[in-house]
């Protein structure tokens, strides 16, 4: 491996991130908050300044760009480590966040979109802080390395390496011949979208600071909010519906936006898995509408508007709460348990193991149910009318069997530390799949600042896990990753 | 007439034998020494030994007072480019045979201008189509593409559910520039009128251009009804080759559950990434326990397309044994003749000889095609190529006295098809189907070409 490249590109990588800092610089003038500007701007400094180190002592490395799988792979893990460690420095340093695995659980947790807090008073923060709280959604939802290769032009070739390495899902598609083109059409969709929400919850009458910070948290599908309370604290159903709409189209596959606009109207429904995201949405809605209106409130519309929101949010991994669903009855909890599995479609910037996978698995389940009484049936599984190879089928299954063997493992360590079944289980899928709060006493009004130390540092590790999709991520601990 | 027949395969050296006896002057064009030798020893035609798509082999051939090339050597691109060069270098006609299906796609009329391949052959397609003409009580078919395909014909079976039951065909909002023209009631055909009213059980053909017949969709779309509990045929196809593939894709548009059996497991993949509403099977097609596992006892046909002929007569008579109801075997090969009525194998598909028979109808009818229509032996699609010695120059349609029972269906006039109406003229150039029931082809031949 050649680590003096990669010690290059992560210089070039750490200037841009001391960039990433400048927004909360602004909104701290903005808002007049000198002690938090210090904090960011001696932050800002020291990372740009060893970046420009890094870079200069290994700037032989320039002209070759040309990483191989193995450093690609490697380099984006390294890229999110740093990400997590530095982002959590401003909370760290600014004294808000007592101890530093806090501050990393919470900065891992702002960059992998998980939204899973250790604060127990949100609002307390200062509003630059904030603003970076969110903005880590912003950045780590469509991936911080897609945009890191669009402000690098001279990648190149290393380009693609990381764009797969940190988009894996099981068929990227690729929308132009450069990489960079491909990063930049996501990007600016991205950004579209985040405009328009940003105006729309302005309209619905919250404040520019709030529906910016929304505006990060749902399309990233992250889940932080600036209350205590989550959106409920706003209690207004025009915010709500705005947020309903904008985190599902948050969990779409962005390039199906990209075909849309260029013509293709009727790609949505064309799409076997945006078909399947719709329905499991409408069908576990009315499963949990029914459930709670058996055994819980008859009052059908606050059903509706409640269990409607709280669907999408777990669905698309967001992770935003209207209502306490720890005090639903046990058959509408364990709907939004298995929800959390599901997460959007691939592509899109939802956490979890994705719609098309699950589509996968069940028709080579099925598949395999047929070899036993029919073994000479030859049936490829396809999507549409796209035949999915036997390789990318082998990946998959090996990917869910990696994430239910992970979320066994964790979720045994975590009860250890004295939790129960309950919130030991839910805590683990909640930050492995990417989502936020869980059950019990990690449930949607508490937080994660309960889990010692040692389980936050496993939960930090989890988000990561589900954020990389496992394979890029869990190869560092293959003893054959690090032999020559 | 002098011909020049390249590549001295099957199809090739029937087709010389067929020419020659006709009293043509032939000459075959193969890189095969031995082979060529072989032939002279057989039929009364000349041999040059050379590439075809090599000019002085061909101008050796005799290509300057030649009046027809047949291209039909294993290379497609090759065929294509003798065609070329013969066009340019004067010969009248041109035909060659192509396999890859992918030439077949809609773009036959860039050929045939730009290519200069007056016709296109495929053994396998003309095949496939046989066999599908053996296969009766399709519920919706494409029955015949014309006009180079261009043009199509499909079949539309008025069922129970068909939302314009009982309409005039007049007040039925088919798409614009198709036209139905022809109904089948009670196994009779007969030519409608417009204020025709279509009963259940009424088989409408459909003719149009081939985009618009192909995405008519809809409620003439018979895949959307009642595919719940509905009972379908089965149809076991044995071997996944060219033919055996193109078969079970017709026949799985018809509804028909196709079952397809083929012994390399590469294959095997191929055909069930290409087919999506079949079933691949990876096995060895006269295993009986296996034919009877998949249920061959109820199985409404069986169709076997096997390379080695005496596999597919094998299978043909395992399945006949077993209870298939109705067997077609691809034979291409005439040895077997005299032995295959008495085995009970009547449906025989010979690729070869259905080459040769629409080479030898096309160089016999020059620019008028004709087309039976699927079973109907007397009902006939005309394809005619209008030139400049056509009679009615700048008179309307309603002045041509047509022959009874006759209809002008569809015009191609440069890219534009359209279903013409009494007022419509008709110019040198056009390329006119007509549909016909009864002998009338050979005075609508002399009414629009003049002889």
């Amino acid at each position: 491996m050649n680590l003096q490249l990669i010690i290059h590109t992560l210089g070039a990588y750490l200037v841009f991130y001391g960039c990433c800092f400048l927004p909360s610089i602004l909104w701290g003038i903005y808002a007049q908050e000198w002690a938090m500007i210090n904090v960011f701007g001696w932050i800002t400094l020291s990372t740009i300044s060893v970046g420009t180190l890094c870079k200069k002592y290994t700037k032989k490395y320039q002209g070759s760009n040309q990483f191989t799988k193995r450093e690609g792979l490697f380099l984006v893990s390294v890229i999110w480590i740093a990400s997590g460690i530095i982002g959590a420095l401003p909370f760290y340093v600014s004294g808000y966040i007592p101890t530093f695995l806090s501050s990393l659980f919470e900065s891992v947790s702002g960059f992998t979109t998980t939204g899973a807090s250790v604060l127990s008073d949100i609002e307390a923060l200062p509003q630059s802080l904030l603003f970076w709280r969110s903005l880590t959604h912003w950045l780590g939802g469509l991936g911080i390395v897609v945009l890191f290769i669009l402000v690098l032009p001279h990648l190149g070739v290393g380009g693609r390496a990381l764009f797969h390495s940190e988009v894996p899902g099981p068929h990227t598609e690729v929308l132009k011949p450069k990489i960079r083109e491909t990063a930049f059409i996501l990007l600016k969709i991205y950004i579209g979208l985040t405009v328009i929400e940003t105006f729309a919850l302005c309209c619905c009458g919250m404040t520019i600071f709030d529906s910016i910070c929304h505006t990060f948290g749902t399309l990233a599908t992250g889940g932080y909010s600036t209350k205590n309370t989550s959106v409920a604290a706003f209690d207004s159903i025009s915010i709500e519906i705005v947020l309903i709409v904008f985190m599902f189209l948050a969990g779409v596959n962005f390039s199906l936006y990209h075909y849309f606009l260029s013509g293709q109207r009727n790609i949505f429904w064309k799409d076997t898995e945006f078909r399947a995201y719709f329905l499991i949405i409408i069908s576990a809605t009315t499963l949990i509408m029914v459930d709670l209106s058996l055994h819980f409130s008859h009052d059908i519309l606050k059903n509706l508007r409640e269990v409607l929101f709280q669907v999408v949010s777990v669905q698309t991994t967001t992770g935003y709460g209207t209502a306490d669903y720890d005090k639903w009855p046990g058959f509408s909890k364990l709907i939004l348990f298995a929800l959390m599995f599901i997460g959007g479609c691939a592509g899109s910037t939802s956490g979890s193991f994705k719609v098309i996978r699950w589509v996968i698995v069940f028709k080579y389940i099925f598949n395999q149910i047929e070899h036993v009484f029919r073994p000479q049936a030859i049936r490829p599984i396809r999507l549409g009318k796209v035949v999915i190879e036997d390789q990318v089928v082998n990946n998959i299954i090996g990917l869910f069997c990696l994430w239910i063997i992970i979320f066994g493992v964790t979720s045994i360590i975590i009860s250890s530390m004295g939790f129960d079944m309950m919130t030991s289980m839910s805590a683990t899928a909640a930050t492995l799949n990417s989502i936020g709060p869980g059950f019990v006493e990690v449930g949607p009004t508490m937080n994660f600042s309960v889990i010692p130390d040692l389980g936050k540092l496993l939960l930090v590790i989890c988000m990561l896990f589900g954020r990389l999709e496992i394979y890029t991520f869990v190869i560092l601990f293959h003893p054959a990753f690090w032999k020559k | 007439m002098n011909i020049i027949i390249l590549g001295s395969g099957s199809v090739g050296v029937h087709l010389a034998t067929e020419l020659s006896c006709l009293g043509n002057n032939v000459t075959i064009v193969d890189t095969n020494k031995e082979k060529l030798a072989q032939i002279q020893e057989t039929c009364d035609v000349q041999c040059v030994y050379g590439n075809g798509a090599d000019l002085t082999v061909l101008l050796k051939a005799g290509l300057e007072d030649c009046k027809l090339l047949l291209a039909t050597t294993n290379n497609d691109e090759a065929n294509m480019l003798s065609c070329l060069l013969a066009k340019n270098t004067g010969v009248a006609t041109t035909i060659a045979r192509l396999r890859q299906d992918f030439y077949f796609k809609g773009h036959k009329t860039l050929y045939r201008n730009k290519m200069g391949i007056d016709m296109i052959v495929c053994p396998e397609i003309l095949a496939a189509l046989e066999v599908i003409g053996y296969t009766k009580e399709l519920k919706s078919s494409v029955v015949e593409t014309l006009a180079d395909g261009n043009i199509e014909v499909k079949t539309i079976r008025v069922s129970g559910k068909f939302k314009y039951k009982d309409y005039v065909l007049t007040e039925i909002p088919f798409p614009e520039n198709t036209l139905v023209s022809g109904v089948v009631r009670n196994e009779k055909l007969t030519i409608p009128s417009g204020n025709y009213k279509i009963q259940e059980g009424d088989i409408l053909y459909i003719i149009g251009k081939t985009e618009v017949i192909e995405h008519m969709g809809g409620v003439f779309d018979p895949k959307k009804e009642g595919w719940f509990f509905s009972q379908h045929k089965t149809a076991f196809i044995l071997g996944g080759g060219h033919i055996g593939a193109l078969v079970a894709k017709l026949l799985s548009m018809h509804e028909i559950q196709v079952k397809l059996i083929e012994e390399d497991p590469e294959r095997c993949k191929q055909v069930a990434a290409e087919l999506p509403d079949i079933t691949v099977f990876n096995e060895d097609g006269t295993n009986d326990k296996f034919l009877h596992e998949e249920g061959i006892e109820n199985a409404d046909y069986f169709i076997s397309t096997c390379k080695e002929v005496e596999t597919s007569l094998m299978a043909s008579l395992l399945a006949k044994d077993m209870g298939a109801k109705e067997i077609i075997s691809v034979i291409d090969n005439d040895r077997y003749n005299r032995v295959l009525q008495r085995l009970g194998i009547n449906n025989i598909v010979n690729p070869r000889r259905n080459t040769s028979q629409c080479i030898l109808d096309f160089v016999r009818n020059g620019n008028v095609l004709t087309h039976t229509l699927g079973r109907f032996d007397d009902a006939h699609l005309i394809e005619m190529y209008i030139n400049d010695s056509f009679p009615f120059q700048g008179k309307t349609l309603q002045q041509i006295h047509l022959p009874e029972n006759t209809l002008v269906c569809i015009i191609q006039r440069g890219e534009e098809i359209f279903v013409p109406k009494g007022s419509s003229h008709i110019q040198s150039g056009d390329i006119i189907v007509a549909f016909t029931i009864g002998k009338n082809i050979d005075p609508l031949r002399k009414l629009f070409i003049g002889e």
